[in-house]
């Protein structure tokens, strides 16, 4: 990662988000550059899927500003998000399960004949090319996704996203569905996509994945940043404990750490 | 990875491929029109004075129900319902007739047509936007607006009556040319093919099954539900306002009471023709094939002399039957 004084392509500043009473994301900023991928850890609830869904439109933010390289954003619906080339793959959820995988790639962002008609053969040659790139084994086009396994389907989440040329690219918990092989096959993916110049928010449970692909870690607890950090510069226990405990390795006593470890 | 990119790659599909896949598509629908068959040799066979003539009658009477079921798909295939449809069909068909007394004269008949199928186009958006905008479960506004449309039918018409212009008859009754091409049935194929195609083949056609199978990852992928569920209802509201003209044209007036059965079944119709309850699966043509079968059993019933409320047992336990086979369908592909 090149650390220039570089617009940052995402800069979340002050986002809080609350639902009732609950303050789900405190006074939460965070930064992502071009080529960069971010990890977001924490516990379940501690606000990472939240603080996402506020830059995928999902679910927008109560406070706080979103500039999408150096502009301010208004993003109220993932259509807004769509149109700032964020893009995101979420773990299950996100395909219609009953229309074929063309139509799930291109839903809501149709190709269409000069009569303003569906162009199906289009949609399918554009997606056979696609997958072809992605995984040349998936040849299942003209069924309804139900059909498919979680791997295939989350091939096809990718491929819409990267379709649609994103610029900014969320991943929740991209292969907690999916068998190893097919893991390994989207990590070597998500390479390919830093390399090509794509900032990534990755979700993750798993430590491993993050250490693996990140250039930063972000952690969360009970809705704020504890730290972030670079994988080279802390251990894995280290990253656990801010998980755990809420704590920055030196404020964690010898003790805290101890019992984590047994 | 450009959209932009012209096409390279054909997909494939040549003609024996392409029947493959229709076959495969509409597998339910064929196995229902092989029903239908075998059901109008049963007919014939009940009922050895039923001809051609017959064969034009039945057409008349079913094109009310038919397009009730077209009506309904359109909103079950987005996930919702509408129990308003009888009612709605009632109103504009009051409204109709009620018109075309008051107002006689071919020409302006053609306004009235008019006229009342922007009044289903409206009834459908009030149907449309109170599910959409109070949240309410579509079953339970839809039942309302049943009561509120069969309120105004009454006060259109107090007591059945009216009349229908000679053409607007002429366009139901009878074969066309020949008597075994009833115009009920050309009428039904034309306002199938002019307003389900088109739907079908539409953006907003691939939304409606869309919200229908997931409505959060239609959602998440930047389909509009709110205004595609709006729209169902409303395109419910115009097709139910042609079932209403078409009651008018094949009985020659308006009657303010809503028949309750046609309601009921256009839900058997929609669900026995393929298209789940659940949303997302099926089309128009399967409830149409459905509703000449379940009106054909009832022709049967009558002709054998069988009590005509059994007629409607036999209807619920096919009903039954065919929920039964299709989620055990559903089970079975889910596991493969």
């Amino acid at each position: 990662m090149t650390v220039a004084p570089e617009t940052p392509l995402v800069d979340m500043r002050n986002i809080n988000i609350s639902f009732g009473g609950l303050h789900a994301v405190r006074d939460v900023s965070l930064d992502l550059h071009p080529g960069e991928l971010v990890g977001l850890v924490g516990h379940n609830g501690a606000g990472k899927s939240t603080l996402m869904r506020a830059l995928s439109g999902a679910h927008p933010a109560d406070s706080g500003e979103i500039l999408i390289e150096g502009k301010t954003a208004t993003i109220r619906n993932p259509r807004d998000a769509k149109n700032l080339a964020i893009e995101t793959i979420y773990q299950t959820l996100a395909l219609a399960e009953n229309i074929d995988a063309p139509g799930n790639m291109f839903l809501g962002r149709e190709l269409t004949t000069r009569l303003g008609n569906l162009d199906d053969s289009s949609m399918e040659s554009e997606a056979r090319k696609i997958m072809k790139r992605l995984n040349p084994n998936f040849t299942s086009f003209k069924q309804a996704v139900v059909t498919l396994s979680g791997g295939q389907r989350q091939a096809i989440a990718i491929a819409r996203a990267i379709y649609f040329n994103a610029r900014i690219l969320i991943m929740d918990e991209p292969t907690a569905a999916l068998g190893p092989a097919e893991t390994a096959q989207v990590h070597s993916l998500v390479r390919q996509l830093k390399s090509d110049g794509i900032g990534i928010f990755l979700i993750s449970h798993d430590i491993h994945d993050v250490f693996d692909l990140s250039d930063r870690i972000s952690v969360m607890y009970h809705g704020r940043i504890v730290a972030t950090v670079k994988p080279a510069e802390v251990t894995s226990d280290e990253v656990l404990g801010m998980i755990i405990l809420g704590k920055r390795p030196g404020e964690a006593t010898e003790e805290e750490l101890d019992r984590l470890r047994t | 990875m450009s959209a932009t990119t012209a096409t390279i790659e054909q997909p494939r599909g040549g003609p024996a491929d392409r029947i493959g896949s229709f076959a495969r598509d509409n597998a339910w629908t064929l196995g229902l029109l092989g029903f239908l068959a075998v059901l109008l040799g049963f007919t014939k066979f009940a009922n050895p004075n039923y001809g051609l003539d017959s064969l034009q009658g039945t057409a008349t009477s079913v094109l009310p129900l038919a397009l009730a079921a077209v009506a309904q798909a359109v909103v079950v295939i987005s996930g919702g319902i509408d129990l308003s449809i009888s009612s709605q069909m009632a109103l504009t068909s009051c409204i109709a007739a009620t018109l075309m007394k008051g107002y006689p004269g071919e020409g302006v008949a053609v306004g009235i047509v008019i006229l009342v199928l922007l009044i289903g186009v409206v009834l459908g958006a009030v149907n449309g936007a109170l599910v959409v905008l109070t949240k309410v479960p579509d079953i339970v506004v839809t039942l309302s607006t049943f009561f509120i449309w069969a309120g105004f039918a009454l006060l259109v018409r107090p007591a059945p009556g009216g009349a229908a212009a000679d053409w607007l008859k002429g366009l139901v009754v009878g074969g066309l040319g020949i008597d075994w091409l009833p115009k009920a049935a050309i009428l039904l194929i034309v306002l199938v093919a002019l307003i389900w195609i088109p739907l079908s083949r539409s953006r907003l056609g691939l939304s409606l099954y869309a919200i229908g199978s997931n409505p959060l990852a239609a959602f998440r992928s930047g389909v509009a539900v709110n205004r595609t569920k709006f729209l169902a209802y409303v395109i419910t509201g115009f097709v139910a306002a042609f079932a209403g003209l078409s009651l008018t044209a094949s009985t020659g007036i308006g009657t303010p009471v809503p028949e309750p059965t046609y309601v009921l079944i256009s839900i058997a119709a929609v669900v026995l023709g393929g298209v789940s309850l659940a949303g997302g699966i099926g089309g128009v043509f399967g409830p149409i094939v459905a509703v000449v079968v379940l009106q054909l059993i009832r022709d049967d019933m009558t002709f054998m002399h069988v009590d005509p409320n059994y007629g409607l047992v036999a209807q619920g336990l096919i009903l039954i039957g065919v929920l039964m086979v299709g989620s055990l369908i559903q089970q079975r592909r889910s596991r493969a």
